[in-house]
């Protein structure tokens, strides 16, 4: 089975790919480890998905013990919803100088020695 | 003794009788006072009161215009601002359990603007727990509790700006300020029968606001009419010393010196497709009473991803802005479930997407301003339904229903925009006209609402409470 929008995720395997760490080459990519998706046997082994790596950052960067199974599929949903929102946007077509809207601007100081 | 009907009076009514020596701003504030505590209370609406600085800032206004010195219109005017603008000698919670006993050293520019021009704060006024950045789906997401409308306290009052609605819809306060990062004034006074206004991104300075969005953030103005709004406006716009976004230009309210017949207000094509019938019915009898004074007619708004472009945004920078909160853990005291979660997501996101959606967000810039160029007013219902069910998840109430992109559009834009009653919906609940227009056209909008006010008046009919 591939991991999917809807693949539920477990806290203990979870937990796993938390524990072996975030180094997709060495744990999943490579060797099919804690982090490689479920696939027959027969198959080579899938690198996990972006969402379940984003989540295991998350994990590693906040760590506690408030991460049970409700609190893992919440913010993996969200994960998913934000990768959603993140394709819309990559959809709309953008040339190379179209530039953001930012607020920076640089401030017209008064130079040293100039007109004051 | 102070009359009932005056709870609903406007500024200006108000003014009139402070000027004519019919009642004083003590009386005034003691009138309010006791209606933030008596009503206010059972809708969830008031999180302090600041009564000491209230009867303090009230006798100081009646002994300034016993001799003679008047600070303009807001007066001796009793107020409530939003409790994520800062007030020293108080709490400033954020609406959040977490920020419960938080206090700041200094008071936020537009306390100190609106004290400088006589007005009174009575009470600080619940909120969505930090604004309703972290995901909020359902009413009880605030340590004060759920938000109950003041028309009917089983519906839901609206948010982020929830409490500021309540007070002025009920008669709690004559005007509020309310913050508006995507919607969060113009809903909470569609739901509560109000004039809720947006100014132009940078007209009104943040400092001493809480921070979700830098570049959406925006103060303004809850009150009965939109001439009110006008009114308060002008004491809290300007440019200001810490918040460099703010527009260099002061702000001069000036109603009623465009030329309206010529006017082209433009409905937004498609925006009664998805509302309550008697959404749909309001708005239809609302664009025939704007027909009386402009020309009214269809406008196709860009096609772009507004909602993806405002989404990222907020999430890109309140992930910074409250990086530590989440990380600390303290997130996890927040009221509702799914704000404890919502904000862990955003700690990961690309910096690409953010930087696209400000990308697109220039584009959404220009396209909205090409179009005010033939419509200088564009009109949508402000919300789909009349107020939601207390007591339900949001997906569930609203299933089927969405209202015009308009409201998002503006946010993203940075454009002024301003909610108005339009008559009662389904169970008499408030329905609402939202009119958005170009960038620091303040003036031209407020005076399009206020002649709809003046030819209607559904802004005179208020709750019995």
């Amino acid at each position: 089975m591939s991991e999917t929008e809807s693949t539920p995720l477990r806290r203990r395997e979870f937990g796993r790919i938390v524990t072996a760490g975030l180094s997709g080459t060495a744990l999943g990519l490579a060797s099919g480890g804690a982090l490689a998706q479920e696939t027959k046997p027969d198959e080579p082994p899938r690198p996990p998905s972006l969402a379940t790596l984003m989540l295991a950052a998350v994990v590693t960067e906040c760590p506690g013990d408030h991460w049970d199974d409700e609190m893992l599929q919440n913010v993996l949903s969200d994960i998913r919803g934000d990768q959603a929102r993140s394709r819309q946007l990559s959809a709309h077509p953008l040339k190379n100088g179209d530039d953001p809207a930012t607020v920076f601007v640089a401030p017209a100081l008064p130079h040293p020695g100039g007109p004051s | 003794m102070i009359p009932v009907e005056w709870a609903f009076a406007t500024i200006r009514e108000l003014g009139q009788r402070l000027r004519a020596r019919e009642t004083t701003s003590l009386a005034l504030t003691e009138f309010f006072l006791e209606r933030l505590e008596r009503i206010g209370t059972q809708h969830n609406a008031v999180v302090t009161l600041t009564r000491d600085l209230a009867l303090r800032q009230a006798r100081q206004a009646d002994a300034e215009l016993s001799t003679g010195r008047d600070r303009g219109p807001l007066h001796g005017i009793p107020y409530g601002a939003k409790d994520l603008l800062a007030v020293t000698g108080y709490p400033t919670t954020w609406g959040a359990a977490p920020f419960r006993e938080q206090t700041f050293d200094a008071d936020a520019a537009v306390i100190t603007r609106l004290r400088d021009a006589g007005a009174v704060l009575v009470a600080k006024l619940a909120m969505i727990e930090l604004a309703g950045g972290f995901g909020y789906r359902q009413a009880n997401s605030s340590f004060t509790g759920p938000a109950l409308c003041a028309w009917d306290k089983t519906r839901w009052a609206g948010g982020s700006s929830s409490g500021s609605g309540i007070a002025v819809g009920a008669g709690l306060v004559p005007f509020a300020v309310g913050s508006e990062t995507s919607g969060s004034i113009l809903n909470p006074a569609a739901a509560n029968g109000i004039s809720g206004f947006r100014p132009t991104y940078g007209r009104v300075p943040r400092t001493g606001a809480m921070a979700l969005s830098w570049t959406l953030d925006k103060l303004g103005p809850m009150c009965r009419t939109a001439d009110d709004c006008g009114l308060v406006l002008q004491a809290i716009a300007g440019p200001d010393e810490v918040d460099f976004t703010t527009i260099p230009e002061s702000y001069r309210y000036e109603p009623g010196t465009a030329e309206l017949s010529s006017i082209r207000i433009g409905v937004i094509e498609g925006c009664v497709a998805n509302v309550q019938p008697e959404v749909k019915s309001a708005f239809e009898v609302a664009i025939e009473d704007l027909k009386q004074f402009a020309k009214v007619e269809t406008a196709a708004l860009p096609d772009l991803p507004y909602g993806a472009v405002v989404g990222t945004i907020i999430n890109g920078e309140m992930a910074a802005a409250f990086e530590e909160f989440i990380r600390s853990g303290k997130v996890l005291e927040l009221t509702a479930p799914e704000d404890r979660w919502g904000g862990y997501s955003v700690l990961v996101m690309p910096a690409k997407d953010y930087v696209n959606a400000l990308r697109i967000r220039r584009q959404i810039q220009v396209a909205i301003d090409k179009l005010l160029v033939d419509y200088p007013i564009l009109i949508a219902p402000t919300m789909a339904t009349v107020a939601g069910p207390i007591d339900r998840d949001f997906r569930e109430w609203s299933r089927g229903f969405g209202s015009s992109p308009l409201g998002t559009a503006g946010n993203a834009a940075g454009l002024p925009g301003i909610s108005v009653s339009m008559g009662p919906g389904a169970d008499g609940l408030p329905t609402a006209l939202q009119l958005v227009a170009g960038a620091r056209q303040e003036n031209l909008l407020l005076q399009i609402a206020a002649e709809y006010q003046r030819r209607t008046d559904w802004h005179r009919q208020h709750p019995a409470v």
